[in-house]
């Protein structure tokens, strides 16, 4: 066995590497869960435009760093302060990137607040796929159309359609898809175009779940309102099944219907076996806590998530769609990015807590997590101390069951070849330019979580000259 | 307020005739027949919260033409009567937030609101270190008592909200609440005039609030080298947001090297004015003014400011047309002028209106009458009321394959506004529905989506978790819809009012004088959901019924003994659960009993019923039928 293999399969690795993690309380009721974990993809969009450029760093010595440093050193020396503290390159790797070495043994560097993805990547468990490209266009609100659909020909505007997410759940057949989030993503969208959210389970807040059934009391005003309003929503489905799929008030009675079929099972569920949330968890979006997340609604989320788990099989969970904001990063993008990715990657922070706590359920083998984005970001900063828009990208996706490495050339010699003054990097308005399409990528990940689901979600994956970076063997990133 | 628009609109009201109605040829009007009293409260609903208007002026209207109608039903004049009565002094402070704030938060005994929701609405707070801040709260408090007010037009403060939060979509998280405030008011100011709605724009893209949001404040231009220093973000978002242009029939170099590079090009010399405690705030975060003054000067606090210097003095191009203009505000009131008439512009920015007031179900037919109506308007004075008004009462939006899904806004806030009685209830209940919102996913001025908008109708219909709020909410606290009665008492505990609720006060009795409960409930129905009736099936009835005329629930009246036991409409409508509803809607309430406590109970069980309707799903989407 590999170290990393023996690594990944081993308990939490925060607290195996010894870094600083909060705290883990014992969490023996949940424990006593019993189901049988099937893989399980949680796909986690970064709204805004992720410039993992800022996430990923070339190490200082080449012509590339040179050229890296000349075009981006604003977004470091954004104030007084910063232009003291890096006068070159050396100074910025030296205190914000942690080396880490792809197979080939070529050094890069992952800024130090997400050091639990370092760990992971070091583990073997963190692929990141250069020169990635969803959208061709730079527009915020299509290009996340184009992401969550997973369709990089679909209409602008059109937000009452198919995701990505959805779709693999109607592949696999008996799967819905949990979003945690407070509004539904495209990405969750099923195939039914008179229910979008057939296959969905709204989990935005999971220790509130449910419909009420009134105070206890038989008498009182809230009890008989919750009786009418439950032998109303029964009667009334039954009394307007002939109506069209699309008269659009069915949506209401399908929302009574599915939160009254889960609701109840799945309280019951929780109150039996997690009463309480873990602690670490609950920590992320608590003020006081010591460990709240800058970002307490993605706090929240992990919550969500892990109790999600608790009911995976009622809920028919394969699939999960999170969601952090905050990347669009024209102005101050250091300091904004930094907040950012401590509370993803950082450790002792969310997914490390997340994946701490969802060790004794034993669900961690079976996870896989897709990062995506709008869109990569201009190669050049700005005169904002930010980058503009652009499209190339990196694309990360973690799991213990990949083959983590960086597959695609992870900072491309193209972007400095040229005569001085007209690199890619020179050039007005330049990105990195997308060798690798994302549903290339994306299908593959839906095999692993369901054999033959990949060309059902993605059909234009299915083409005779599929667009991947010349070199590069994405099916090796998931194993048989 | 600031003076900017005050001081160009005049000039510009003067130089265009208001052109009535032109649209009309592109939307054709519902007939006169079809005009009825379910259309205009569909237009009340739709466009309004639902408005003021008595019972009696919605027959008025109803027996008008709507081409009659809809010029009194929506205008964005400063008060329209008839719209929102004037019942007192409320009129007069508006209509501005600005206003609204400074006289709602004012420790004066002229202020109507109670003294201890006067710190709601101010526009600072202090922090608990100490420091005064400006407040988010008042901000938000301000605007949802503004629309709950009669005598302050409900339409006109609608589309200002659009405006702020989704046309330009502009986030008190980015940018301060007094700036926001500034640019809420320039455009209800500019509506009112009868500005062109490109103007309406211009000024949003020129505002302080804007500049801030977006960071271009900073952004400078060096004429001498020809050297731009700053970010492009709004550069695009002028176009793709406020115009809705895309780049989609533009060559893409051109469109990203050229028109949103120049534009941001433009957008230089922006930079706010400072002033040192602003509003008595402690910290200098909070010292940005509005609106911008574009020449080189001296703020308040007396940072030199190079504004004019510092703006590009050449003519850019962009959309293959040369911008001219002294300053950045110049430019982009020129450029708006090109971008409305861009062919991207007319294509989509007429269904964008449509798609958050009144459609989530545009065909390509009804998009193409909605695009040639907008083309025959735009550039005119009042060009955005006249495309709306023709759009209100044109067989498109009355078309049975019409509906709007209700964001958490517009079905709170028009479960508010009807629930509310008159203004001495909007100013003695303390219940608002800012919290219920707020766990419902909607936070005004804070947009969800960020520069996307607030809450989409769609995102709040597809949501699971609002429909459970919501739900929990009418079921956990009834008492919020359903409170009777509040005592208003000042710092020292003295009482200063009581107020009661009254549906006597508006609700029809029969011709005897008695408030007949299936009348009753007819009536609540058609004044909360703006249905028809047609929906109100006996399945509604029944529990309507049961809830006006003994406070509790069908079932547990026909069996105490069985009270979860489910009833259908066949068995509603047969044998002795029949009888029992029959029995129920013949019964009166007691609204105008010479007893107090008979009064409240009655308009207690109003309450209960008006928590039942609000939570079928009639109350979740318009139209559709």
């Amino acid at each position: 066995m590999r170290r990393r293999e023996f690594l990944k399969t081993s308990i939490g690795a925060s607290t195996l590497l010894g870094l600083g993690s909060y705290g883990l309380a014992p969490n023996k009721a949940a424990a006593a869960v019993n189901i049988d974990y099937q893989k399980t993809l949680i796909n986690v969009m970064l709204l805004g435009g992720a410039d993992l450029r800022f996430l990923f760093a070339p190490q200082p010595g080449s012509a590339y760093a040179a050229k890296f440093w000349q075009a981006r050193r604003d977004i470091y020396r954004f104030n007084t302060q910063n232009q003291a503290r890096y006068r070159t390159y050396a100074d910025v790797w030296t205190d914000l990137y942690l080396p880490a070495e792809d197979s080939a043994g070529n050094t890069f560097g992952i800024h130090k607040n997400a050091a639990w993805l370092k760990q992971q990547f070091d583990l073997g468990n963190v692929a990141i796929v250069a020169n990635v490209i969803g959208s061709d266009n730079r527009r915020h609100d299509h290009s996340q159309l184009i992401v969550n659909s997973g369709d990089n020909k679909t209409s602008q505007y059109v937000y009452d359609r198919d995701g990505w997410g959805g779709r693999l759940a109607y592949a696999i057949d008996t799967a819905n898809t949990v979003s945690v989030t407070r509004d539904i993503s495209v990405f969750c969208k099923g195939i039914d175009p008179t229910n979008r959210n057939q296959r969905i389970i709204h989990a935005n807040d999971t220790r509130n779940f449910g419909l009420s059934n009134g105070d206890g009391n038989p008498n009182s005003k809230s009890s008989s309102l919750a009786r009418a309003l439950r032998g109303y929503y029964h009667a009334k489905r039954r009394q307007v099944a002939n109506r069209p799929a699309a008269w659009p008030y069915h949506k209401f009675l399908q929302h009574e219907e599915s939160l009254r079929q889960f609701g109840d099972a799945y309280n019951a569920r929780l109150e039996t076996v997690s009463p309480l949330r873990p602690e670490s968890l609950q920590a992320l979006f608590t003020a006081g806590s010591g460990n709240r997340l800058n970002s307490s609604d993605f706090g929240l989320q992990c919550a969500n998530i892990y109790d999600a788990f608790l009911g995976a099989d009622l809920f028919q969970m394969r699939i999960a769609s999170m969601e952090y904001p905050g990347w669009d990063t024209h102005n101050h993008e250091m300091s904004r990015f930094e907040t950012n990715i401590i509370d993803l990657f950082g450790a002792g922070k969310g997914l490390d807590s997340l994946t701490q706590a969802l060790d004794p359920l034993g669900i961690n083998d079976q996870l896989l997590y897709t990062f995506n984005t709008d869109f990569g970001r201009q190669l050049k900063a700005n005169g904002d101390f930010g980058t503009d828009h652009g499209c190339g990208n990196y694309m990360i996706l973690l799991g213990r069951g990949i083959n983590g490495g960086v597959y695609g050339e992870m900072f491309p010699a193209s972007e400095i070849t040229g005569i001085t003054g007209q690199t890619r990097y020179d050039q007005l308005g330049a990105d990195i330019e997308g060798l690798t399409s994302f549903d290339q990528i994306l299908s593959r990940a839906c095999d692993w979580v369901a054999p033959g689901s990949g060309f059902q979600v993605f059909p234009d994956a299915d083409i005779g000259y599929p667009m991947i970076e010349a070199g590069v063997d994405l099916d090796t990133i998931f194993p048989a | 307020m600031n003076t900017r628009s005050l001081i160009r609109a005049p000039l510009f009201a003067l130089s265009l005739l208001s052109v009535p109605l032109p649209v009309f040829a592109e939307l054709e009007p519902v007939s006169n027949q079809a005009w009825n009293l379910a259309a205009v409260r569909h237009v009340l609903h739709t466009f309004a919260y639902g408005g003021f208007s008595s019972d009696r002026q919605i027959i008025r209207w109803a027996n008008m033409s709507p081409q009659t109608a809809i010029q009194e039903m929506l205008t964005f004049d400063e008060i329209n009567p008839k719209l929102s009565p004037i019942e007192d002094s409320t009129a007069q402070s508006g209509p501005f937030l600005t206003s609204l704030q400074e006289v709602w938060s004012a420790d004066d005994p002229a202020n109507p609101a109670c003294p201890s929701d006067q710190l709601r609405y101010s526009a600072t707070r202090t922090r608990n270190d100490g420091e005064v801040i400006l407040s988010n709260a008042g901000l938000q408090n301000t605007w949802i008592a503004a629309i709950n007010k009669r005598g302050l037009n409900t339409f006109a403060h609608h589309v200002g909200f659009w405006l702020v939060n989704y046309q330009m979509a502009v986030n008190t998280r980015d940018t301060e609440p007094s700036l926001v405030m500034s640019l809420y008011d320039q455009a209800l100011d500019q509506l009112r005039r009868g500005e062109p709605f490109h103007r309406i724009l211009a000024n949003g893209a020129s505002s302080a609030a804007v500049a801030r949001e977006y960071g271009h404040r900073n952004n400078r231009f060096n004429n001498r080298n020809g050297m731009f220093i700053g970010n492009d973000d709004f550069a695009r978002e002028f176009h793709q947001l406020f115009f809705r242009i895309n780049g989609d029939t533009e060559d893409t170099d051109y469109h990203e090297n050229t028109t949103i590079e120049h534009t941001a090009w433009i957008l230089t010399g922006m930079q706010l004015d400072r002033e040192p405690f602003f509003n008595g705030t402690t910290l200098s975060h909070y010292w940005w003014t509005a609106p911008i003054d574009f020449t080189n000067h001296m703020d308040a606090s007396g940072r030199n400011i190079q504004n004019n210097r510092q703006h590009i003095s050449d003519a850019p191009e962009v959309l293959h047309q040369p911008i001219t203009g002294l300053t950045a505000e110049d430019k982009l009131f020129n450029l708006a002028e090109v971008a409305i008439q861009h062919p991207e512009s007319l294509d989509n920015l007429p269904l964008a209106f449509i798609e958050y007031f009144a459609d989530d179900n545009l065909t390509d037919n009804k998009k193409d009458k909605i695009r040639k109506s907008w083309q025959a308007v735009v550039g005119n004075a009042d060009d955005f009321l006249h495309f709306l008004q023709a759009y209100a009462i044109s067989t498109t939006f009355h078309d049975a394959s019409t509906y709007k899904y209700r964001t958490a806004f517009s079905r709170n806030l028009t479960i508010y506004n009807q629930n509310t009685v008159d203004n001495e209830e909007s100013y003695g209940n303390s219940s608002t529905p800012r919290n219920a919102m707020a766990r419902q996913g909607a936070v005004a001025f804070i947009p969800v989506h960020d520069v996307f908008g607030n809450q989409t109708s769609l995102n709040a219909a597809n949501s699971q978790s609002l429909f459970k709020e919501a739900y929990n909410n009418n079921v956990n606290h009834p008492n919020r819809i359903a409170k009777v009665r509040e005592v208003c008492r000042d710092a020292s505990g003295r009482i200063v009012s009581i107020w009661e609720k009254d549906w006597a006060r508006l609700m029809p009795t029969n011709p005897s004088g008695l408030y007949n409960v299936k009348d009753a409930g007819k009536w609540l129905w058609r004044r909360f959901t703006g249905d028809s009736g047609r929906n109100f099936t006996v399945l509604e009835r029944a529990q309507v019924a049961a809830l006006l005329a003994a406070g509790r629930d069908f079932a547990s009246l026909a069996d105490p003994a069985n009270p979860d036991r489910l009833y259908t409409a066949t068995q509603l409508n047969t044998g002795a659960a029949a009888a029992l509803l029959s029995s129920l809607e013949n019964q009166t309430l007691a609204l105008n009993s010479n007893s107090m406590e008979r009064r409240r109970q009655a308009n207690r069980r109003v309450g209960m019923a008006i928590n039942f309707i609000t939570m079928t799903p009639f109350m979740f989407a318009n139209g559709g039928n």
